[in-house]
């Protein structure tokens, strides 16, 4: 039993990663998690996609998944806000602790759930109603927000806190889909903010927009990451490497490795780490 | 090696090439050519209908100001409508006044054709008025009646109606008070299926065509021809003498013999003389669209079959969309995939392949018989169309709700929107056009279905407007049906006239569908 200890720059304030990995697992616990997943395995009918996977999330940081595809990292992801229900064929075991609730339980109502964890999705997905409409929807089907002044006030803050505000300010009445796929996708981010989520899950947000609009995603993340526990699945290391202070490297429905950003980069303990990370496969 | 290879495989290439473009272009001529074919047999079976309906969409009717006599149409004096309707003389005041007229109809044998012009229920309307308005008794008011059918398509050329214009005669005898004979002069050809000039004697009996002459208001019937010289009797007498030489006369041939059809030369003669003297108009035909069915298709009319339509398919609406697609978002959003909902997917599907008169059988041993409800009512109608047109609403239905793209879905679930809520805000709006678009034509299928509506009782003569969903009805389908198989000619015309009014509300059920889509059609 080793204990890591660093401080992250990056413009990061006081918040300390106080890792503990375990020699034998490549797994680290870590105090205080926001999320943590104790001995989840899913199956997809008769063949099983996650296998054991045990991993602490920290709020007010970036955790990141990154593994070749089909590793099972979306799955595991998606188990969080218990999107997987939506699938038939979809079983889900293990404990995902939530603020110290098994969400995984019977009594927890998964709306209830998700109202807290929000989810931005790998392709931009806003409704084909207005950009106002959008973001006003999940405060309004939440109860959040009666009078017609305070959905205005957070349509105004949500769209601000993904950096949307001033492009939009002026078209609130369009379609969410006319707006260009960076924009899109951060709409579906302010749409996630604008029920105040304490978890917010992305999906590969980037993969389908190009680099100067994941440069602004990537920098929106950055940012809203002060407020809340942000969990990315990726497929760029660079991006991984530039977001996010924590990593997880999934391999074949498996967890091979989870730690600090900088470590799993330059000193990773697991050689199908180290060749993922260098590029000799995935 | 490989460059010969390549060589080799370039020119194999090369030389298939031609052949592959040239099926291409086959394939992209036969697809024009069947397109065009479609286009064509689809244009000629509207034309068909169109011309085929052309004369029903005008109608003759015999206009007459009529002196409203008390003695005739009151005789009691009460001036209550009770009274009027059972003891007024109407038809005895049109027939008074064609005989103004024709005053020697009476002694000629002429009262019983002028007896038949006008049908007995074509007189109601006119009778109706009165009674509703006994002020009208004592004047003197115009009024029109539907002509008799087989008029009416004579005078809209049936029969094979033919004026071959004027002539004079060079010298005119009147061998009796009913028989002229006269002979053509010299330069003058009387064109009569080119046998005027026959040296034999041609007799025009009711084998051949006839021939009628027209002169001073009065008409004769040509009965034999010989060298330019013509016998004739006499069917409705001038009114001035004909003069013996050098009179004007108009001719008028009918191909059809007079054994051959419905109206006989004499009702003919009579209708020219009406017609050419303003007492018989062509209107728009008003008939078609306002009045129920009848036995005299020149009183019969479309209105009561268009009503029943139009609630058996508000019935069939009312029934078919809200189950077909809550049943279609439960199999497709909600119903876990096992056996069961297979089983129940399966029959959908066979359901929708079932002939439609089962659903007639159906319709009649099951809410007939076992239900008790009522015969021929747009309710039971409904029903059974409903039951026919479910299966297609709910795979329709399907179609489109799977077509919403599953990231919406998980958008809404995302935000956390429950189940439900995801479906009907984001799934069911966006489903919309595709729902309505295959409801609608299902609709369109039903308002055309003619079978099982047979077997529950719609078939029947039906001659008043269904005023409720339980009224004995019928449809449109099956009034075409009806008025196909009747005997008179001018059934023909309205039966395609009928066609048309139904292929109208074909078209406007399909536009509103179209409209519907264009509305409702997002992006995303």
């Amino acid at each position: 039993m080793t204990t890591t200890s660093m401080q992250l720059n990056r413009g990061l304030e006081e918040a300390v990663l106080t890792t503990q990995l375990d020699s034998k697992t490549n797994i680290q616990t870590i105090e205080a998690p926001k999320v943590q997943a104790q001995g989840i395995n899913v199956f997809y009918g008769e063949k099983q996609a996650l296998f054991d996977v045990n991993l602490d999330m920290p709020s007010k940081l970036v955790t990141a998944f990154i593994g070749p595809s089909g590793c099972g990292k979306s799955t595991f992801l998606r188990c969080i806000n218990r999107m997987n229900d939506t699938i038939d064929t979809c079983r889900v075991d293990g404990k995902m602790i939530v603020d110290g609730t098994d969400v995984n339980q019977k009594s927890i109502d998964p709306v209830m759930l998700r109202a807290s964890v929000g989810m931005v999705f790998q392709k931009p997905n806003p409704f084909p109603k207005s950009i106002y409409e959008n973001v006003v929807y999940g405060p309004r089907i939440h109860g959040l927000a009666q009078k017609k002044s305070e959905l205005d006030n957070i349509v105004e803050a949500s769209l601000r806190k993904a950096g949307l505000w001033e492009e939009v300010k002026d078209r609130l009445d369009q379609p969410g889909t006319s707006l260009s796929g960076g924009q899109q996708q951060r709409l579906v981010i302010a749409r996630a903010i604008a029920v105040d989520p304490e978890i917010i899950l992305m999906d590969e947000p980037c993969s389908a927009l190009d680099p100067i609009a994941t440069a602004k995603i990537e920098e929106l993340i950055d940012e809203l990451r002060q407020n809340y526990c942000i969990i990315i699945v990726t497929h760029s290391m660079s991006q991984a490497a530039r977001v996010s202070q924590q990593t997880a490297f999934f391999h074949m429905g498996k967890l091979v490795e989870a730690g600090p950003t900088e470590t799993i980069f330059t000193n990773p303990r697991d050689t199908r780490t180290q060749d993922y990370i260098t590029g000799r496969f995935g | 090696m490989t460059d010969k290879n390549r060589q080799r495989n370039q020119a194999i290439v090369q030389s298939r090439l031609e052949a592959r473009n040239k099926s291409e272009t086959r394939f992209r001529l036969f697809g024009l050519a069947m397109v065009g074919v479609a286009i064509i047999a689809c244009f000629m079976l509207i034309l068909s209908i169109f011309f085929q309906s052309l004369p029903a969409l005008s109608e003759n009717r015999l206009v007459l100001n009529l002196p409203l006599d008390a003695q005739k149409l009151d005789p009691k004096g009460t001036r209550n409508p009770q009274d009027i309707r059972s003891q007024g003389d109407f038809a005895g005041v049109v027939m008074d006044n064609l005989l103004l007229r024709f005053p020697n109809a009476e002694a000629d044998g002429g009262y019983d054709v002028l007896s038949e012009l006008v049908s007995t229920i074509a007189i109601t309307p006119m009778a109706k008025q009165i009674a509703d308005n006994p002020n009208l008794i004592g004047t003197t008011t115009p009024f029109s009646f539907a002509l008799n059918s087989d008029l009416d398509v004579y005078l809209k050329g049936g029969f094979g109606r033919a004026r071959e214009g004027q002539f004079r005669a060079a010298n005119l005898n009147v061998i009796s008070p009913s028989e002229i004979e006269l002979q053509l002069s010299e330069n003058q050809k009387l064109v009569y299926d080119g046998l005027s000039q026959a040296s034999q004697p041609l007799r025009l009996d009711g084998q051949v065509p006839s021939l009628l002459l027209f002169a001073n208001g009065g008409a004769f019937k040509v009965t034999q021809i010989a060298n330019g010289r013509l016998s004739a009797t006499q069917i409705i007498p001038p009114k001035t003498a004909l003069a013996a030489t050098n009179q004007a006369f108009k001719s008028a041939s009918i191909k059809m013999p007079e054994d051959g059809r419905a109206i006989g030369d004499n009702m003919i003669a009579y209708g020219e003389i009406l017609q050419a003297e303003g007492m018989v108009k062509a209107r728009p035909n008003f008939t078609l669209l306002a009045n129920a069915d009848s036995n005299d298709p020149e009183m019969a009319g479309l209105l009561s079959a268009m009503v029943g339509s139009f609630l058996t398919l508000c019935v069939t609406f009312v029934i078919t969309v809200p189950i077909g697609v809550m049943a279609a978002v439960y199999l497709e959003e909600f119903a876990p995939k096992n056996f069961w909902t297979d089983m129940v997917e399966v029959n959908i599907n066979n359901l929708a392949a079932v002939p439609s008169i089962v659903f007639g059988l159906l319709g009649f041993s099951v809410f007939l018989h076992f239900f008790q409800m009522p015969r021929s009512a747009p309710l039971v109608g409904g029903i059974v169309l409903a039951l026919m047109a479910l299966p297609v609403v709910i795979i329709a239905s399907r179609a489109a709700i799977k077509a919403v793209p599953p990231s919406i879905r998980e958008a809404a679930l995302g935000v956390g929107a429950s189940k439900v809520q995801s479906v009907f805000h984001h799934v069911l709006p966006l489903a919309t056009p595709g729902i309505m678009t295959g409801s609608i034509l299902a609709m369109a299928h039903a308002l055309g279905e003619t079978a099982p509506l047979l077997m529950i009782g719609m078939v029947a003569f039906i001659a008043d407007v269904p005023q409720s969903l339980v009224d004995s009805s019928t449809v449109l389908p099956v009034e075409i049906f009806m008025w196909a198989g009747r005997p008179e000619r001018a059934w023909e015309a309205k039966t395609s006239a009928a066609i048309i009014v139904l292929l109208l509300f074909m078209i406007f059920i399909n536009i509103i569908a179209i409209v519907v889509r264009r509305r409702f059609e997002r992006r995303w």
